[in-house]
């Protein structure tokens, strides 16, 4: 079976927040929600500076904290690696945003738009449709495309149709994904041939998220 | 009973919706100077919800501007369509008194009241001469952006340009100097190849797009700015130039390839350029007596020859040689001699870049030159040179905009990285030819390079005929029509005044500078059309709005589109812009209401002609005199016409586009152009600016103009104090704006997204002060400050960094926004109004106007 993760490669991102607009975009993510971040932190003291920039995202870790903490077996890891929330089942606890050692969790209250006192515009009745409100919300690895991608036949990481929106449209071309379990996978031998490294290791969660310089 | 968490609260659950149409449809992107983008947009059930790039044919990877990727800023297209603010349809004012402050009183009319009214002030305006309009829209059409408007202009005739930009959101200077050197009209590197890119200035990777990112991580990367921006973050190194220096530190890494290092690409100059020939003592080539063609001295013969002779064996590039008993040093002698002083220690002085670091920059240039080098690409053989020189705005938007301008393109000539695999290209987007601007018949075997004929008195508002040759190539100084309708120099005759202003999108309130000269420039003009799509500050001014479509509502085409601006890579193709839903609000696409207009003023016939000549349509699609075509039917003839008949409007709108393959000919076509022509670029001793100077000021003293000095039309490089100098010392702040890739100048701030998105990019909202210079003023992260300039003030809040230097303040170039909904609520700061619009502050060469200023801070 497969399981799916993403690399990063640091030396090509330069900040953009492409892969926030697409992420948003894709979700209609409400105000204040970013189920993609990028970090941007300035380092050193005038003129010796440099500057960090980095996208973080829900790292769907192997032994992911939150879906133990879950109450309701809301929060679940599927066989494919992808750590899932079935909003149906959430309570909006947020046990699991406590538990999350990267903070890659958002909880939605009630509902928001991004033109107060005019209500949704007609894009956002149409992404919302689907969407609860006292729920916690987090990247998906564009979960319904990739499924409805596979159904097809096509491969993620490889057919876009399959493939997470902020990789697809990432500008620097920083992004990929794919099958971590495959060797052969372009993300397995990235991070074979750079050395990639996984965020905060020593938490043991084993994120399926890396990051090449 | 507590409740148990385990328990689900009741909350709102929608139902799903059953999903009647979901499909993905090909458009592009145009809202940069990057694009066109390749884009595909998805609508579900008749609303549009997504955004990607155009991969549905591999080949686009290869092919399209953006190779299937897109930037943040396409995502914008579906806020700005559903934006509620929208405005609903025309309206007029009812208040004759116009001003910042002072409601309109706005009443609704019918789309007939308001064309109506347009088209007979127009009409009036046009009876006495089509130049007492004013426009936004003159050169849109060139660039297939707006297809109706170029046969509107023709059938109309010319009418005054009044834009923004040009200022603290634009260039402009670098366009006609660019061009007069080697067509550039936007100057590049040829990312594909390039390996090696000092950036003065520029932050390339913010403002590139995908074009300006997909290949950049290739080259290694020095930046010399002000500001640790995003470029500098990815780059090798970082040079804290002071604002304003960037003259002196460019001459001297010509001083030191010359002086130091002695390598440049000998047969380049030769050969390329104008450097042997011979210059006299009047500072002019000397020429033959019989044909009066310039001099080269061949050093095998012992003897002057003109430069086109055949068989001259050996051209002298350096040395003095004595023809006919005057002393002439060739021009690449002369420039050895000038640039003597200017050396790295004197430049260091200045810049406060130490001289090691100029070294070794100039070292890494020349190094990275890979000089002699050659590349065969699909088995053409051409000279390779990966490195080039990228200039930003900042250092083009300078009263010495013309000298850093020459400089950047003497250093790649140096090179040897002119318009050759790897380095320096120029960039235009034209109709079908690359090269716009690189003729045959210029003097001396240079490409052909027009002027304006000195005109008197002023015939246009900007007074370029008058006061600014080199415009005749591109552009105009907007910012000077501004100046010029408020307070025009005394004795200086200006036309008669404008009547009616036609504005489309383009907001000159918060794109130029000083906006109460900007706004008391607009109360002027008696009628004001706006066509814009929410009310922003222009707007505010206008005396009638009409609302249009915007992009995800239209039809628009990319017509054979020969584009290489901003990626130095050629793209050429025919895009279709497709209305993906059906219009929102009750407007109206501009290529029609450019119709009704022209209907309604009586140059129909004449406009229906132009489409049949601009767009070379073809029997039997050809347009009739009489009728009122609708766009969507006058581009399905354009399609036509321009495939023989292969592929109308269905196909393209299915497809998206035509894309041709490129030959290595048309890759490099302006050095493949010069080199059967066997032209030569007239670096590194620009004789025709020189003289183009001397005529000026003659022409200027005839008719007793005294302050429009023409010392800066100089044929070798010269370093000028920057205006800032001359500031009283109470100024002790520069402050410079800079670009973030999230927004495109102001087109697109008012989009929510984006707005939060932003807030990711450090000091986009803020003030960005030195965190060691705001602690020694007691200045704490949050403060609110004043920024006081000789014009005038803003606050803002501040944020630390320690990426600037300590004498300089960073502000985004993109806000300013006081009416436009939305982005008038996130109180981010603007410079403009800290930047005075005058003669003294624009460069005589270029027309740019000085962007950057020097301000006092002090707590608000």
């Amino acid at each position: 079976m497969a399981r799916y993760g993403m690399v990063i490669d640091l030396s090509k991102c330069m900040g953009c927040c492409g892969c926030m607009m697409a992420c948003k975009v894709e979700h209609t993510t409400p105000p204040g929600v970013s189920w993609v971040r990028v970090l941007n932190r300035e380092n050193g003291k005038y003129p010796a500076v440099s500057r960090t920039i980095m996208p973080v995202q829900c790292n769907h870790c192997k032994d992911a904290a939150c879906v133990k903490v879950c109450p309701t077996g809301a929060t679940s890891k599927r066989e494919d690696g992808i750590v899932e929330i079935d909003s149906d089942k959430c309570v909006g606890c947020r046990y699991c945003m406590m538990a999350c050692p990267f903070g890659s969790r958002y909880y939605y209250d009630s509902e928001k738009y991004y033109f107060p006192g005019n209500g949704p515009t007609p894009f956002e009745e149409i992404g919302c449709r689907d969407m609860q409100t006292g729920v916690v919300m987090k990247c998906n690895f564009c979960l319904e495309k990739l499924e409805a991608g596979v159904k097809k036949g096509l491969k993620p990481g490889v057919d876009r149709e399959a493939t997470p929106s902020c990789v697809n449209n990432c500008m620097t071309k920083a992004r990929y994904f794919g099958d971590l379990e495959d060797p052969d996978s372009e993300v397995s031998q990235l991070i074979r041939a750079n050395r990639g490294r996984q965020v905060h290791p020593e938490y043991g969660t084993d994120p399926s998220i890396y990051y090449i310089k | 009973m507590a409740k148990s968490v385990m328990e689900k609260p009741s909350k709102k659950r929608k139902k799903p919706g059953e999903v009647k149409e979901d499909v993905w449809m090909p458009t592009y992107c145009w809202l940069c100077a990057m694009g066109p983008c390749m884009l595909k947009v998805r609508r579900v059930d008749g609303v549009a919800v997504n955004v990607q790039g155009n991969l549905d044919d591999p080949e686009y990877e290869e092919l399209a501007r953006n190779k299937g990727r897109i930037c943040p800023k396409p995502y914008s297209l579906i806020e700005k369509v559903y934006n509620p603010h929208r405005l609903k349809g025309p309206m007029k004012r009812t208040n004759p008194q116009k001003g910042k402050d002072i409601d309109p009183g706005w009443v609704e009319i019918t789309w007939d009241e308001a064309l109506d009214t347009i088209a007979q002030k127009l009409k009036a305006a046009r009876e006495k001469n089509s130049m007492r309009v004013c426009t936004t829209l003159t050169n849109i059409g060139k660039l297939g952006m707006l297809g109706t408007w170029l046969p509107f202009y023709l059938a109309f005739g010319p009418m005054q340009d009044l834009r923004g930009g040009s200022s603290v959101r634009c260039g402009l200077g670098v366009h006609s100097v660019g061009q007069t050197i080697h067509g550039g009209f936007r100057c590049s590197p040829d990312m594909t190849y390039n390996k090696y890119l000092l950036v003065v200035g520029s932050n390339i990777m913010a403002s590139g797009g995908v074009p300006g990112n997909l290949l950049y991580p290739e080259a290694k990367k020095v930046v010399v700015d002000p500001v640790f921006n995003l470029t500098a973050s990815k780059a090798e190194r970082w040079l804290p130039i002071k604002p304003g220096t960037d003259t002196a530190f460019l001459l001297s890494l010509i001083n030191v390839i010359i002086h130091e290092l002695k390598t440049y690409d000998r047969e380049f100059l030769k050969e390329m350029t104008v450097s042997p020939y011979l210059v006299g003592p009047d500072g002019n080539f000397v020429l033959d007596k019989d044909n009066r063609k310039a001099l080269v001295w061949d050093m095998k013969d012992n003897k002057a020859k003109t430069y086109d002779a055949p068989g001259i064996k050996e051209a002298a590039l350096e040395g003095v040689y004595s023809v006919d008993g005057t002393e002439a040093p060739t021009a690449f002698q002369a420039l050895k001699d000038h640039v003597a002083k200017y050396t790295a220690e004197w430049a260091s002085g200045i810049t406060t870049i130490t001289a090691q670091d100029i070294r070794t920059v100039a070292r890494e240039l020349v190094d990275n030159a890979r000089i002699g080098s050659t590349i065969q690409i699909d088995g053409v053989t051409l000279p390779y040179r990966p490195v080039d020189i990228v200039i930003g705005r900042p250092v083009e938007t300078d009263v010495n905009c013309y000298q850093n301008i020459l400089c950047q393109h003497i250093l790649v000539s140096l090179l040897g990285a002119l318009e050759v695999v790897g380095g320096h290209k120029g960039g235009t987007a034209e109709r079908n030819v690359y090269d716009f601007g690189i003729t045959p018949g210029g003097a001396n075997g240079t490409p052909k390079i027009e002027t304006y004929p000195f005109t008197w008195p002023p015939v246009s508002w900007d007074a370029a005929e008058t006061l600014l040759p080199f415009h005749k190539i591109w552009g105009h100084p907007y910012h000077l029509v501004f100046r010029n309708l408020v307070d025009p120099p005394k004795d200086f005759p200006m036309p008669p005044p404008p009547e009616v202003y036609l504005r489309w999108r383009d907001n000159a309130m918060t794109s130029t500078g000083d906006p109460e000269l900007v706004e008391a420039a607009l109360k002027k003009i008696p009628f004001i059309a706006s066509i814009t799509y929410v009310m922003d500050e222009l707007t505010q001014l206008a005396d009638i709005v009409i609302p249009d479509h915007t992009e995800l509502e239209r039809y628009e085409i990319a017509y054979q589109i020969c584009y290489r601006l901003g990626s130095g890579r050629e793209f050429k193709g025919t895009l279709l812009r497709q209305p993906i839903i059906e219009p929102v609000v009750d407007s109206r696409d501009i290529s029609d209401i450019c119709t009704e207009l022209a209907a309604r003023i009586g140059i129909l016939d004449q406009y229906n002609n132009m489409f049949n000549i601009v767009y070379k349509i073809t029997d039997p699609h050809k347009l009739e005199a009489g009728k009122k075509y609708e766009w969507k039917d006058i581009i399905d003839r354009i399609c036509l016409s321009l495939t023989d008949e292969s592929h109308g409007l269905e196909w393209f709108a299915e497809h998206g586009a035509l894309l041709p393959r490129l030959s290595v000919q048309e890759l490099y076509s302006v050095y493949h152009k010069m080199k059967a022509n066997k032209m030569r670029y007239p670096l590194p001793y620009m004789e025709h600016v020189k003289k183009v100077g001397e005529e000026l000021a003659a022409n200027l003293e005839r008719v007793g103009i005294k302050w429009w000095p023409t010392d800066g039309y100089t044929a070798l490089p010269e370093y000028k104090p920057s205006l800032l100098t001359k500031l009283p010392e109470e100024y002790d702040f520069f402050v410079t704006s800079s670009r973030i890739p999230i927004f495109v100048n102001s087109i697109n701030v008012d989009c929510p997204r984006l707005i939060e998105v932003a807030q990711q990019v450090p000091g986009q909202q803020e003030v960005v002060i030195n965190a060691g210079a705001a602690e020694a003023r007691g200045i704490k992260e949050g403060d609110e400050i004043w920024l006081e300039s000789p014009l005038g003030k803003v606050k803002g809040k501040v944020t630390l960094s320690e990426g600037i230097r300590p004498d300089t303040i960073l502000i985004a170039s993109n806000y300013g926004q006081y009416q436009t909904p939305v982005a008038r609520d996130t109180g981010r700061t603007c410079m403009n109004a800290l930047v005075p619009i005058n003669y003294e502050w624009t460069d005589r060469v270029s027309g740019t106007m000085q962007a950057t200023i020097k301000v006092k801070i002090y707590k608000a």
